[in-house]
């Protein structure tokens, strides 16, 4: 990203204000994100504090202007998959719903259904908790790519930068996430008995 | 009058994930809007797929901090080394 100094005469003082002014607010997206990553809150804290370390250490060279949200979620993507994927004795699964349809989820909703807009309150009913659970169940790749769109809000260009890969790469990502997601999703549904079998 | 390409619902839902995240170029977001309005089942899809994807932004974020974890690292950078 950004390669010059911002501002030449800057003291380790004023590089510690700008990261409390710049830094601190977006913690609490980065801990959430965290959170969704590991999968449990005591790697979640340790992500973030290893995020925000290595962040300080290039946050000298970090030109003010350009993307910081971005910049730090791509350390916090890089410090994930080096250290604590590791840990997680998860297989890195490339695999996905490759035969799942496309609208899995409308089709089914809509099916059971003859109100209109009875799909979106099948949805609304889901418990916050099983919707998270339903997002970390997901393979890793295609989880970051749903995390990192639908959650955080970044666009596919950021996404394939946070991520390092190409655009199609994300949209193919984020399309089998989504759909992964979905079964998930209607499997809580049936659970729940928003839904019937 | 313009040449617009008029698309059928094959070709709409195809795009509508796109659409939907607001990645599709000008002149393909007039094309998938001119067929929404005239077509409610397409227009369905799409509604759902905007709340799919708002349920979850509202359901997964938003998370607490643990209490003192921002203090914490803020006393762990003041703590290292400065950058070079």
């Amino acid at each position: 990203m950004a390669k010059a100094r911002s501002a030449p005469t800057e003291t380790d003082q004023d590089i510690l204000d700008r990261f409390d002014r710049d830094v601190l607010p977006l913690l609490p997206s980065l801990y959430g994100a965290a959170l969704r990553m590991t999968r449990n809150p005591t790697d979640a804290e340790d992500l973030l504090q290893d995020t925000t370390l290595r962040a300080y250490r290039g946050f000298a060279t970090f030109q003010e202007g350009t993307n910081l949200k971005a910049w730090l979620y791509r350390i916090l993507t890089n410090s994930f998959i080096n250290t604590y994927r590791k840990r997680q004795r998860e297989p890195r699964t490339v695999e996905g719903p490759e035969d799942q349809e496309d609208w899995f989820l409308f089709d089914r909703l809509g099916a059971r259904s003859v109100e209109p807009s009875a799909e979106e309150d099948v949805l609304d009913r889901i418990p916050d908790a099983d919707v998270k659970e339903a997002l970390e169940s997901i393979p890793e790749n295609f989880r970051m790519a749903v995390l990192l769109a639908d959650v955080e809000g970044f666009s596919y260009k950021e996404i394939a930068e946070i991520t390092d890969v190409p655009i199609g790469t994300v949209m193919s990502r984020l399309h089998r996430g989504r759909k992964a997601l979905e079964k998930a999703l209607f499997d809580v549904a049936k659970e729940r008995g928003l839904v019937d079998d | 009058m313009t040449d617009r390409h008029e698309m059928d619902c094959h070709e709409t839902l195809r795009e509508l994930e796109r659409y939907v995240d607001g990645e599709c170029l000008r002149e393909l977001t007039l094309e998938v809007e001119a067929h929404l309005e005239g077509c409610t089942d397409c227009t369905d899809h799409a509604e759902f797929q905007r709340h799919l994807k708002l349920m979850v932004r509202s359901k997964c974020s938003g998370e607490p901090m643990p209490e003192g974890l921002a203090e914490r690292i803020r006393e762990r950078i003041r703590s290292a080394n400065p950058p070079p």
